[in-house]
């Protein structure tokens, strides 16, 4: 089903709206969820939730496009949920996907959070992809916004393990001449 | 939040655009996965057709030929009829030995063959990959994503990836890990292209006719493909292939036509050493068997198979991407150049080649270090000191000489220079060593620290540390003028976990920090601290009682010369007038400045410090005290301190950058100065400079005209005693016994001459009905803190202060002044009858600890109940209480005691100070006088009680409560009950019955 169609279903108050939902992007919204969290049941539990908050939030929303809509709350869901956990000092193996991530972005912990805003950072972050090649687009929101492994990238895309790691090497130094050009210092 | 946090979070809400695309990219919708695939159907039926259609033609081309009989095979000729028999007879081809790599995993085998024997720059290259399982048991296939299980193929180019199969980028990423069997006996096959002259991204190169062009497919598989798939448990197999290609690109080189002309491995043509390249197991001992490092001209041959072979091989292997992208740089080897280089064997040699500014990939790293790590003799590599290999290369000379300390030490020399600093620290058998990578630094040098722990001992240690980091990684730089220590880069948060690791004897682990120190300031003091935690023997868990550390700090040094400040000279008085001095520090003006040429004793000497930065060095003021950091200034007498203001050193700070200024003014009151010497002003400051600490002071005199005494101190109270008729004894003693020694004899200037100025209180009998003995308005607070004690003392105190000016050479008394005395203060009211708004009273406070506080504002309340004393009483509160009956004595204290008894039950000092008292009054006090005791409620802490304006109009006895609030006190927390007892005349009165408070609401706040 067309996602105007399911746009409009949501609009009408229809729940078989969901369900096309589920059809058409359940196993994304999973696959992020388990990318993040490698637990079966919590990525079913974060796909309800998503549903749920399609439902709350459609309208007045009106995403252009439903599955990032739909991506976005899911990724969202999975991280407040990790940060549940680690701020009661749980910590557990099943989040290793996104620990492994979170450590690799510890030199960005050098900026002061006062100096830029998630707002600013996400303008300086679209300017950066924009700017990629298309593979190293790729590379980057498959390992930031999906949290996809490095051998799964790799396996995607074709590359070594050595290429993807020399690649988000290259695009994070890139990063920090952009925030630097940006004004902000790292 | 961290800012990791933050990106996190920030790329949750890119844009919608470039995140659409990215997921249709890595997972189409089923209608495009549809759409796609019925593309894909057409176009592989419309290539079948075309097959179909040109299959009679081919199998006539390929059909075996037949010896030619013209006369009975007529047809035959047909066939060829437009072509000359001699001309078209085609001799069946060659064998043609397509190129063909395999490798067996698990019994199964994994097959490339490419279509060619060699290709041109256009040509397009068909890959089949095929799989077939020759084991007799199944084996577990695992992908991704929605593609073939074997479409991992890429073309290479020098061992790097270039590109995927086709154009394939659309092939949907499943969100679900796929897998499957592949059967006993079964055969997959996937076929793909490449063309090496059009690659897909149109962004990208065409590639190079000189470089090694190889396909390589990737499967990953797992051996029990019943169990549930753990990525951890998938293994991959790769088979890898070359792709001969003629560095002529226009040679056309189609499969069946004129074959001979092709030679299939024309070695001479490819410019890569195949010898090198072709490794007939690339990918299953890539390693050579022995490798011989060179360290500081020593050559250790390392054998595959020892620990040392492994150390360095996965020292080796951290050097990797950087070997990788500087053999590309360098050398124009792309790709697997190092691999190639590994399989021919490795001769390193670390060497240090000096310390010169290198220009790399369009970075200039200034006066970088490097080390060449030969790879054969004629492939050296750069590992510069500005790149995260640089690191691993002094790691995996630690590995190597950690038996020798002598190598090691020689090789830390080649690696990092001579004198670099080190620091090493022994415990327990474990040898602690720091090494800093230059002599010294300017802020725009990374500083790096290399740690090297050595268990030289025979027992195995247990090292401690939290998950994540390393377990030497708990090093810091300190910043002398920074609060905070500062985070190497290279270190990782930890989770909180905690981890351990045993170094057995012989054991040897290094761990590299470095630290950007390009915002510190070159004058502040740096510092590294490093330490780990460990037990000794081999534990598993916990054992904080046995814990032990090991803690070492070493100094970095700073390259002072960078600092265009320079070095000043000492410092030196630069300018000095009268009335200041100026002292040049480090380029800036120290100043003291008094305000006046010359003072007199009781003189105000007004002092002005400051300091000016006019040099170019960042001056760092500190360690003084909370205030100001110039306030730390001393009034002396003859270079003794007498008083000062300024306290001690607790940190406090100012930064004064070149330009900038401080000042700070203090005022010294002389007439408590002696006159027995020179005076001066002294101001002394701490600071950093070029990170020491420096103090210095300035001091100027303080001119004044007094001279030295020619009589002595006791003398002068002589003087004075016998004025009053008594002894020097008497005279103090009488101040002894009230007051301790607060006689005072201080010898001050007047004009030109010397005095002696003696000051004590003569004391007074207490006041009786009658005495020629006025009293002031007491205007006392009454807050139950020590002043209020000295309220009830002061009764004692009243009398006459006498202050005697002794001429200090002759002893002649030059004058006197007597004032009324005590604590008793205010303007004194004549006790006269006959003028109407004059009243003779007494004052007295009796105030009591520990009663019951009933509200904040009580005051007020007692305030407004004394306007009418009928109602007096209501709320708790104390009235005001007149003693109608009180010209007998023991009746007034009767009714006292018995009130206070009855009502807040005095106690302690309040108490105590009531019986005092009524032991002090007599018969004839009570006759003559109407006793009104005023009783207030506060919270001492809050609130100064003031009675003013007390006086009698028309007959009445009026006054004025205020109450202050008093901030200052409120840490008191006593609650406190006033009791003021006014003995008015009563000839004065003729309503005694009325008692008027005048504006009872009045209180101020502070």
């Amino acid at each position: 089903m067309e996602q105007k169609e399911i746009i409009k279903k949501l609009n009408d108050r229809d729940e078989s709206a969901l369900r096309h939902i589920q059809d058409e992007y359940g196993n994304l919204i999973k696959s992020i969820a388990y990318n993040l969290f490698k637990s079966d049941s919590v990525a079913e539990e974060c796909l309800n939730d998503t549903l749920m908050d399609i439902w709350d939030t459609i309208p007045p929303e009106n995403p252009k496009s439903l599955m990032s809509y739909a991506c976005m709350i899911v990724r969202r869901r999975v991280i407040d949920r990790i940060r549940g956990e680690t701020a009661k000092k749980r910590t557990n193996s099943e989040s290793a996907g996104y620990t492994d991530v979170y450590d690799e972005l510890s030199y960005l912990d050098d900026i002061s959070k006062e100096v830029v805003d998630k707002m600013e950072f996400s303008r300086l972050i679209n300017e950066y992809l924009r700017s990629l090649s298309r593979t190293n687009r790729e590379i980057f929101i498959s390992r930031y916004f999906d949290f996809d492994t490095i051998d799964s990238i790799a396996a995607r895309l074709h590359l070594s393990k050595n290429s993807v790691n020399t690649r988000l090497t290259r695009m994070k130094n890139g990063f920090r001449s952009k925030l630097e050009e940006g004004g902000v210092e790292v | 939040m961290s800012t990791r946090d933050t990106f996190i979070d920030a790329m949750g809400i890119i844009d919608d655009e470039l995140l659409t695309s990215h997921l249709r990219r890595k997972c189409p919708t089923k209608t495009q996965k549809i759409q796609r695939y019925v593309m894909a159907a057409a176009i592989y039926a419309a290539a079948c057709l075309v097959f179909i259609a040109v299959l009679p033609l081919i199998i006539g081309k390929d059909k075996a030929p037949t010896p030619p009989d013209l006369g009975d095979a007529p047809i035959v000729i047909e066939t060829v009829e437009s072509i000359d028999a001699t001309e078209t007879y085609i001799f069946p081809p060659e064998p043609i030995e397509l190129p063909t790599a395999t490798t067996v995993f698990e019994g199964c085998e994994f097959t490339i063959v490419l279509d060619k024997p060699n290709y041109a720059l256009d040509d397009t290259i068909h890959v089949t990959v095929t799989l077939e399982n020759k084991s007799d048991k199944d084996v577990g296939l695992w992908k991704g994503h929605l593609g073939h299980f074997l479409d991992g193929v890429g073309f290479y180019e020098n061992g790097e990836w270039r590109w995927s199969y086709s154009s394939d980028w659309d092939k949907g990423y499943s969100d679900a890990i796929r897998s499957g069997p592949i059967e006993s006996g079964a055969l997959i096959v996937y076929e793909v292209e490449f063309t090496p002259g059009a690659p897909n991204d149109a962004s990208d190169p065409v590639a190079s006719m000189d470089s090694l062009w190889e396909i390589r497919a990737d499967v990953q598989y797992y051996l029990n493909p019943e169990d549930r798939v753990e990525y951890e448990n998938v293994k991959t197999a790769t088979v890898t292939i070359e792709v001969p290609h003629s560095g002529d690109s226009t040679t056309e080189t189609t499969p069946g036509s004129n074959v001979t002309e092709i030679d299939p491995i024309d070695t001479e043509d490819i410019p890569i050493d195949t010898e090198d390249i072709t490794d007939p197991e690339p990918d299953v001992n890539p390693e050579p068997s022995k490798i011989e490092v060179g360290i500081a001209g020593k050559t250790v041959v390392l054998y595959r198979g020892s620990a040392d072979y492994s150390r360095f091989m996965n020292s080796f292997n951290s050097l990797e991407y950087y070997i990788h992208s500087q053999a590309e740089l360098l050398y124009g080897i792309r790709g697997g150049g190092y691999k190639n280089i590994l399989n021919k064997g490795i001769y390193a040699e670390l060497v240090y080649d000096g310390n010169a500014d290198i220009t790399l990939d369009g970075v200039t790293i200034p006066k970088a270090r490097r080390v060449l790590v030969s790879l054969g003799n004629d492939s050296p590599l750069v590992v510069l000191s500005g790149s995260d290999d640089y690191n691993s290369s002094s790691s995996l000379v630690g590995y190597l000489a950690y038996d020798s300390p002598e190598i090691l030490n020689t090789v830390w020399d080649i690696v990092y220079g001579n004198n670099t600093p080190r620091k090493t620290v022994e415990q327990d058998g474990l040898r602690y060593t720091a090494i800093l990578d230059r002599s010294s630094y300017t802020i725009n040098d990374p500083v790096r620290v290399t740690l090297v722990l050595e268990n030289k001992g025979s027992d195995p240690i247990t090292l401690r540390r939290l998950s994540s980091v390393h377990f030497l990684s708990d090093v810091w730089l300190c910043v002398l003028s920074e609060c905070v220590p500062r985070i190497g880069e290279n270190h990782k948060n930890p989770d909180g976990s905690v981890v351990f690791e045993t170094l057995y004897p012989g054991d040897v682990i290094s761990y590299t920090e470095w630290f950007d120190v390009s915002d510190a300031y070159l004058y502040s003091k740096w510092q590294i601290s490093a330490g780990f935690s460990y037990y000794i023997g081999m534990i598993d868990t916990d054992d904080f009682d046995n814990r032990k550390k090991v803690q070492m700090n070493i100094d970095v040094p700073r390259n002072m010369a960078s600092d265009e400040a320079a070095v000043y000279p000492e410092s030196y008085i630069s300018k000095q007038t009268t009335t200041s001095v100026t002292k040049t520090v480090f380029g800036c003006e120290y100043t003291i400045t008094i305000d006046k040429p010359k003072y007199e004793m009781g003189d105000t000497v007004k002092v002005k410090v400051s300091f000016e930065n006019k040099g170019k060095t960042l001056i760092y003021l500190g360690g003084q005290h909370m205030y100001d950091v110039l306030d730390y200034v001393s009034f002396l007498v003859n270079g003794k301190g007498t008083f000062e203001v300024g306290g001690p050193p607790i940190e406090s700070t100012e930064l004064v950058a070149p330009g900038d200024s401080h000042s700070y003014t203090v005022e010294f009151d002389t007439s408590e100065a002696k006159l027995t010497g020179v005076w001066s002003v002294k101001s002394r400051i701490e600071f950093y400079a070029y990170g020491e600490k420096q103090t210095e002071s300035v001091e100027i005199e303080v001119p004044h005209d007094g001279a030295d005494p020619t009589i002595t101190e006791n003398e002068a109270l002589s003087a004075v005693a016998k004025k009053h008729g008594v002894t020097v004894e008497y005279l103090c003693e009488r101040e002894f016994g009230v007051r301790g020694a607060d006689i005072e004899c201080s010898l001050v200037s007047k004009g030109d001459k010397s005095i002696y100025r003696v000051t004590f209180i003569e004391l007074l009998t207490p006041p009786r009905n009658g005495d020629n003995f006025t009293v002031g308005l007491v205007e006392t607070p009454l807050n139950g803190n020590t002043t209020d004690i000295r309220l009830y003392n002061g009764f004692e105190y009243y009398g006459y202060r006498y202050t005697y000016d002794v001429d200090a050479t002759n002893g002649e008394i030059l004058g006197v002044n007597k004032t009324f005395s005590g604590d008793v203060e205010g303007t004194p009211v004549s006790a006269d009858p006959t003028v109407d708004g004059s009243v003779a009273y007494e004052y007295y406070a009796f105030f009591s600890h520990s009663m019951e506080f009933i509200d904040d504002y009580g005051i007020m309340k007692t305030s407004r109940y004394t306007k009418n004393k009928d109602k007096l009483g209501d709320s708790g509160h104390l009235p005001i209480l007149e003693f109608r009956n009180s010209s007998q004595f023991t009746e007034f204290s009767d009714d006292i005691e018995n009130y206070l008894e009855l009502t807040d039950k005095p106690s302690g000092a309040g108490m105590h100070n009531f019986l005092y008292q009524k032991e002090r009054f007599g018969k004839e006090f009570f006759d003559k006088n109407r006793l009104y005791l005023v009783g207030l409620r506060g919270t001492c802490s809050a609130y100064n009680h003031y009675f003013n304006s007390v006086t009698v109009k028309n007959g009445k006895l009026e006054f004025e409560i205020l109450t202050e609030m008093d901030h200052s006190n409120s840490w008191i927390n006593e609650d406190i009950s006033v009791y003021v007892l006014f003995a008015v005349p009563k000839d004065q009165l003729t309503d005694v019955t009325s008692v008027d408070c005048i504006n009872p609401y009045s209180y101020r706040y502070d």
